[in-house]
């Protein structure tokens, strides 16, 4: 029995290598440098709140959220600010100590609240801030709640791990936001059915919850879609242009309600998170405990890889990661996975031109026409799209790309024809 | 030496098919039927077969050389409208009407409209329906099967073929459409490989084998029977291998319906109604015609959306 999305979606190899692996502390006593970027987080970057040569403290305030949409950042090291500039905070580590500054807050202190003080943000990658979608516009109206532990991409194992060793924390951290509305809505947790240890545990956790229950759902990408979530599990739709509250549905990633049960708990802001490190250049395909800043480059020279046998490094997983060109890119908020990528794993050929195969329509979870769309998008004609293609419905998926035969960047054209749209309205405005 | 980053946009994994892969997966799929139509006409079958396959390949590549253009001639797509325009020729056909069927098919066919990918009518159809147009004896000499003795007549013109014979391929006829058996086989192929779709041939025989029924009902031994009429002319091969070519036909599995539909109901007509005894090919290009419009107006519900 498992549920799953109306159409579409494909089933690339599972690459799941690290699944077994525990859960490890990155060692980082040997590391100095560890770098802030101002936006970790959808919304406007946050405000730097310490000047050079400050003397910081694990878990200390460093940027502050300006604005309805936009979220804190606290620093993961005991440190000095060693350089601000308009993009990130650098602090030179002084020492090892665990031990973090805590977050103050009361009993009587609202949950949304709690999230943006310790600077919360949708761990599956997404990042958004986690506060504004713990407050939403009519709280009586939210009747369900989806916990996404799909974790639909390859390789990624992080939430499944999360999932086995912190379970107690994660329904707790579940009932946090259920007791947080008035409606205490049901919580429903989606975990794909390649991941069948964490279905029988969470499972057994919920055995006397009447009000959660484990959604197990069918392996296929994109899954963890928010949209394909809810379509699975709870048969609604979202209404196009509007958000999961519409139809009375909140979603959350598995880390980020992880995060929230530490803020609460254990008074921590957000300052580590767990990630895969995986690709075939990777020996032994790991889940690490990482503090946030750290340099991918430092990740590298820990798992001893050449850096002249990368071909591509990926911040995130296969489908919708970010292929990253500076070594020294640091571990974000919303960083799930690290992929270290060597010639096997990496081919790419020249695009041919469209042979209307279809293909990519076959496996668009939306139901759009991709090939027209980036058909239109190369002849530049983006009001086409909007107007006659659904353009904006797009969840730049990827999975059109994956499964077109002649190499056409189907989705990053409709990228493209998104992006001049989007131009065009913020020029009209002004 | 400057230690470079692969950057390239999202997803950074593909799936395995790629257009040579599909081309050379039809080539198989033809196969069954190309090697029976060798067993049952002899040599000059073969010869018909590889003149016209060599031609479709050697003009594409001379075309692309000599304006310029990458070379695509060998990605599997020429070799598969020669096999395809081959097998819609009698196994009589002389080397030169071969040769001018692939000058049609690949240039008038292809090549004018940009290559692979941007014609809008299938290439082998295009040229089985000139050469019929401006060689009329030569494309209606049909070998008598397992001899040498050419005559004028197919099934759909003698009418009197018994079934078994249709279905297995021992009867006169073009290369490609003599036997379902084989087209069959090759067929379930390609359903398997999920490169053709049930949808297209459902709907042409479907629509083709209704109207014969309805018109058999009102006015009785006005055509041969529904089973005659699939098992004869090139329906099988028309339904399976050419109305489903990916270039030619719509998007939407609805839209792939209204062309199959479009496609049988006009088999029907020409062949009840038409001089013609076969209207296979003209049914598939009239509506390869529409497609551009089908796909205009056909779309799938988008989610979030209203039908």
């Amino acid at each position: 029995m498992a549920f799953k999305f109306k159409r579409g979606g494909i089933h690339p190899a599972d690459n799941k290598f690290s699944k077994d692996s525990e859960i490890e502390v990155f060692p980082i006593s040997d590391i100095k440098l560890f770098y802030f970027p101002l936006s970790q987080h959808i919304g406007k970057p946050a405000n730097p709140v310490v000047k050079l040569r400050d003397e910081i403290k694990r878990g200390q305030l460093i940027a502050e959220s300006t604005g309805f949409i936009s979220a804190n950042i606290h620093s993961s090291v005991n440190g000095i600010v060693k350089k601000i500039d308009a993009k990130q905070i650098v602090i030179e580590k002084t020492d090892d100590n665990q031990k973090f500054e805590e977050l103050k807050f009361t009993a009587v202190t609202e949950l949304a609240e709690i999230a943006k003080m310790a600077g919360i943000v949708g761990l599956g990658g997404a990042t958004f801030p986690s506060n504004v979608k713990l407050s939403p516009p009519d709280p009586n109206k939210v009747d369900a709640i989806v916990i996404n532990g799909a974790e639909c991409e390859p390789y990624l194992t992080s939430d499944y791990r999360l999932m086995l060793e912190n379970g107690k924390a994660i329904i707790e951290g579940i009932k946090l936001i259920q007791k947080s509305l008035p409606t205490n809505p049901k919580a429903y947790i989606g975990i794909e059915k390649n991941k069948p240890n964490a279905i029988k545990l969470l499972q057994d956790l919920v055995l006397k919850e009447i009000n959660i229950e484990v959604a197990p759902l069918r392996t296929r990408y994109p899954q963890g879609g928010e949209k394909q979530l809810i379509e699975a599990i709870l048969g609604r739709e979202v209404p196009s242009g509007k958000l999961p509250f519409d139809v009375g549905v909140i979603v959350h990633n598995i880390g980020t309600v992880f995060a929230l049960y530490e803020a609460y708990n254990e008074r921590k802001p957000l300052i580590e998170r767990v990630m895969t490190v995986s690709g075939s250049l990777v020996n032994k395909s790991k889940n690490f405990l990482v503090p946030l800043g750290l340099s991918f480059e430092e990740i590298m020279k820990y798992l001893e890889i050449k850096k002249e046998d990368i071909v591509k490094l990926v911040d995130g997983g296969p489908m919708m990661g970010k292929a990253i060109t500076d070594l020294n890119t640091p571990v974000k908020k919303g960083t799930s996975g690290l992929l270290f990528l060597g010639q096997k794993d990496v081919k790419t050929n020249e695009e041919k031109d469209c042979i209307s195969c279809a293909m990519c329509v076959d496996v668009c979870p939306v139901g759009l026409l991709p090939t027209r769309l980036a058909l239109n998008s190369k002849k530049e004609n983006h009001e086409e799209n909007l107007l006659n293609y659904n353009l904006m419905d797009c969840i730049e998926c990827g999975s059109c790309s994956y499964a077109c035969p002649s190499d056409i960047s189907i989705v990053q054209y409709i990228k493209t024809s998104k992006y001049n749209i989007n131009m065009k309205k913020n020029k009209q405005r002004g | 030496m400057e230690f470079k980053l692969k950057l390239s946009p999202a997803p950074h994994i593909k799936s395995s098919e790629n257009i040579e892969k599909i081309m050379y997966t039809v080539v198989i799929a033809l196969a069954p039927a190309l090697v029976w139509s060798v067993y049952v006409f002899g040599l000059s079958a073969l010869k018909v077969i590889l003149v016209t396959t060599a031609s479709t390949v050697l003009i594409e590549y001379l075309t692309q050389k000599f304006t310029k253009q990458k070379i695509k001639a060998f990605d599997g797509s020429a070799i598969v409208t020669g096999l395809l325009l081959a097998m819609n020729l009698p196994s009589s056909s002389p080397v030169w009407l071969c040769i001018v069927g692939a000058f049609f098919a690949i240039i008038i066919g292809k090549m004018v409209f940009g290559g692979l990918g941007n014609n809008i009518f299938n290439p082998a159809l295009v040229a089985r329906v000139a050469l019929l147009i401006s060689f009329p004896v030569e494309m209606t000499s049909w070998t008598v099967p397992f001899s040498d003795s050419v005559t004028g007549a197919t099934p759909l013109a003698t009418l009197n073929a018994p079934l078994m014979d249709l279905f297995i391929g021992n009867v006169g006829g073009s290369l490609g459409e003599i036997s379902t058996l084989w087209l069959l086989v090759g067929a379930l192929l390609l359903l398997f490989k999920g490169y053709i779709k049930w949808d297209i041939p459902f709907a042409f025989i479907g629509s083709t084998s209704l109207f014969v029924y309805i018109v058999n009902l009102i006015a009785p031994e006005t055509t041969p029977s529904v089973l005659y009429h699939i098992l004869s002319g090139g329906l099988i091969l028309g339904a399976f291998f050419m109305a489903t070519d990916m270039v030619t036909s719509p998007l939407t599995t609805k839209g792939r319906l209204i062309f199959g539909i479009g496609c049988g109901v006009i088999t029907a007509l020409i062949r009840i109604y038409g001089s013609y005894p076969e209207g296979v090919s003209f049914s598939i290009i009239l509506m390869n015609a529409f497609v551009p419009m089908i796909d205009r107006y056909i779309k799938p519900r988008v989610y979030g959306n209203k039908g």
